[in-house]
């Protein structure tokens, strides 16, 4: 039903839920910004040149690498 | 237990530590609490920024204000971070009463109640700052201050820092803080691992913050935010209003500058000259007008620029734009080694690389601004000019020209070029070179965007620029002293001769005093310490296409690029250094003692302009290196391979135009 992801490769306007971080130091990391498993993540924009792209995850933004996106599986949520 | 009154009736002085989240608020507050009296340094061996203040809390309470790096946990990741981390576990000698005051954007509790909880457990002395109950109010929320008191065992005040509310309140409560037990935030497991203790963290923070906030819509980004994010971060709209930023940031520092600049100049040379007059002639007079005055003057004159500059950074930082030319440019710059906001230090370069420098800062991950600070230097400032363009005018025909262009104008952008193509191909091969310990992840908070405030945009601009005057400023007026005392002394007896000779009068007959005393002047120089260092180093100058006067001019123009043209006019004597004309003349004349061949060749010239371009010839730039990157290390390996680039450099562009 639900088909996961690397949050890399998500698009502008998708509604994510991030399901696990593989990387144990950024996921302690991304945690202490707000953004943790189980988590609704909204993809705000894509940055022109193809990276970073700009979260926003209970109201605040962030902005993350792809590199660092693709160790987020997140699984696609309707809108 | 241990219950102790700090608001006792004599005076008293504690020390206030003020932790939070970035963007929540800290700096706001603590120029609330210091106004202008703070000070600037860094942290002992570190190169993050120390803030710190006095405030009077009341009465008979005074406290020493620390704001502390802006930090999400006390897991640290970043130098930043950690130096937070560290000052909270030490004990300091002095045993001063330390309360924290941890400031939370009020607006994302869950988040920042993250670091507050871990305060708490640490069994510290806390009271938390709620900030921005503005924007919790607009969002048609309230937070239950007395159940979030009372469950977290620590004082609550709510606040708008950047309204200076809630200030009064706050010192009230630093007044009547008074250390209490208190029950662990979470319970301690042994050898739990950080991922499963941050978790465990955060379902009580959940739980806590479910019952303290009453909402009535969902959390969601700041309309505002969405909609200029949505033209700022265009990708055309984006990229235009970007180049018209930098485009007014580059004539504000560039030539809005200017003038006051010049005032600066004229002014020095004034009072220069009146020293000089009111005083008994002699080396004292002489160390005061040309090493310490003059050195003075050559730090003083940055002023403006650094102004301009941090003028607009800050105002860019304060409203959240500065994030946003990160998010923009980072996919670029990233390949290099770089970070998005390298694009401020880089083009601010093309000014001055002073405060282009000061100004990498404003990167958080150390590696991409050493780097960043490392390359800067490279990118043609606007010292360089004046010897770019007496070399280009020596060396080319005004009307040589290539197909329609004028050649002028194209070896003068080529120059500009070069010195950028260095600077990244530099960062590029840098980056493989360069460790780190501090994690590779990049992930940035991006702030909403809020209007300017003007206070921390003057604050931010009276402390850059005293962080300038007081310590690169040291160093400066040594390196200038040092210099004075190279080019006004000479070895042995040889400046008495000169002076004798001069006094006799019998040198030639039919020449006026102004000239003999251009003449004298140009013979000292040449006898000077560094005139010898010339003569020294033209042996290893010469596959370059230089000769000894040249030799000279480089050894001076370390003072600043510019003096170049200074020292090439008293060297060959044509009295005032701004008539470039007559100087010109007199370098195109220039031959060679022994070949009797022209000095200044087309080779020579070329090869002086890549030199110029790529050394590092500035005493300024190598003092604000020391200082931002708190070590020598760094400014000995830029003087270093910036030096031999130059020469090779060079040397391959003598070798291809003879």
């Amino acid at each position: 039903m639900s088909n996961f992801i690397h949050l890399s490769e998500a698009k502008k306007g998708d509604f994510v839920r991030i399901e696990s971080i593989d990387n144990e130091k950024l996921s302690v990391q991304l945690l202490c910004m707000g953004c943790m498993v189980g988590e609704i993540a909204h993809i705000e924009q894509i940055a022109p040149l193809g990276d970073p792209m700009m979260i926003s995850i209970d109201g605040s933004l962030l902005s993350l690498r792809k590199s660092d996106a693709r160790e987020v599986i997140v699984s696609q949520l309707k809108k | 237990m241990g219950r102790k009154n700090v608001g006792s009736n004599q005076k008293k002085k504690i020390r206030l530590l003020l932790v939070g989240n970035p963007n929540a608020g800290k700096s706001s507050l603590f120029n609330e609490l210091t106004g202008l009296n703070q000070q600037v340094g860094n942290f002992p061996g570190v190169t993050v920024e120390k803030k710190s203040g006095n405030a009077k809390i009341a009465e008979h309470l005074s406290a020493e204000v620390i704001d502390l790096p802006g930090t999400y946990s006390l897991s640290p990741r970043s130098e930043d971070e950690r130096v937070t981390f560290d000052y909270l576990n030490q004990k300091r000698p002095d045993n001063k009463e330390e309360i924290i005051v941890v400031i939370a954007d009020a607006s994302n509790l869950r988040r920042n109640l993250l670091l507050c909880s871990q305060l708490i457990d640490l069994n510290l002395p806390v009271i938390l700052a709620l900030n921005m109950m503005d924007i919790v109010q607009k969002n048609k929320q309230s937070i239950d201050i007395k159940y979030l008191s009372e469950t977290l065992s620590i004082p609550v005040v709510p606040m708008n820092a950047r309204l200076g509310k809630g200030i009064t309140e706050l010192k009230a409560n630093i007044t009547k803080f008074a250390r209490k037990d208190r029950p662990p935030f979470i319970s301690i497991i042994e050898g739990e691992k950080p991922i499963d203790n941050a978790q465990r963290r955060n379902q009580r923070i959940r739980e806590i913050v479910a019952k303290a906030v009453t909402a009535e819509g969902e959390m969601k980004v700041n309309d505002l935010t969405r909609k200029l994010d949505a033209i700022l971060t265009h990708k055309v709209w984006g990229y235009a209003i970007f180049l018209f930023i930098l485009f007014l940031i580059f004539q504000a520092v560039f030539s809005w500058s200017e003038f006051p600049m010049q005032m600066i100049e004229e002014g020095f040379l004034f009072f220069g000259n009146f020293v000089a007059e009111s005083l008994p002639p002699g080396v004292l007079n002489d160390l005061l007008v040309d090493g310490i005055i003059a050195g003075l003057g050559g730090i003083i004159i940055f002023i403006p620029q650094i102004a301009a500059l941090f003028a607009f950074i800050s105002i860019l930082e304060d409203t959240g734009y500065l994030s946003r030319i990160s998010f923009m440019m980072d996919g670029l710059l990233k390949k290099f080694g770089l970070n998005g906001r390298s694009i401020i230090p880089l083009l601010s370069g093309a000014a001055c690389a002073v405060p282009a420098i000061m100004s990498a800062r404003t990167i958080s991950n150390k590696k991409e601004r050493l780097l960043t600070i490392f390359i800067t230097p490279l990118i043609s400032c606007s010292a360089r000019i004046p010897v770019y363009t007496l070399i280009i005018a020596l060396i080319i025909p005004a009307e040589a020209s290539l197909g329609i262009f004028n050649l002028q104008g194209i070896v003068m952008m080529a120059l500009y070029l070069f010195g950028f193509l260095a600077a990244i191909g530099t960062s590029f091969f840098m980056k493989f070179f360069v460790k780190t310990n501090e994690s590779s992840h990049f992930i940035m908070e991006m702030p909403i965007y809020r209007a300017p405030r003007w206070k921390n945009v003057g604050y931010t601009i009276v402390n850059k620029v005293k962080v300038f005057l007081f310590e690169a400023g040291k160093i400066i007026i040594a390196i200038s002293i040092i210099l004075w005392i190279l080019s006004s002394y000479g070895p042995g007896d040889s400046f008495e001769k000169i002076d004798e000779k001069y006094a006799s009068g019998l040198l030639e007959p039919n020449i006026n005093n102004e000239t003999m005393e251009e003449q004298r002047a140009s013979a000292k120089l040449q006898a000077s310490y560094a005139g010898q260092l010339g003569k020294f180093i033209e042996p290893a100058i010469k596959p370059l296409g230089f000769d000894w006067k040249i030799g000279i001019s480089i050894i001076t123009s370390f003072a600043a690029r510019e003096v170049f043209v200074g020292t090439m006019a008293t060297i060959y004597s044509v009295g005032d250094a701004d008539n470039t004309t007559s100087l010109k003349d007199k370098m195109n004349q220039a031959k060679d003692p022994v070949t009797g061949e022209k000095i200044y060749t087309k080779a020579t010239g070329y090869s002086l302009l890549i030199f110029y371009a790529f050394a590092l010839q500035c005493m300024a730039t190598v003092a604000i290196v020391a200082r931002e990157t708190a070590s020598w290390k760094w400014p000995v390996i830029q003087i270093i391979y910036m030096g031999a680039l130059a020469y090779f450099a060079s040397l391959i562009t003598y070798n291809l135009f003879s």
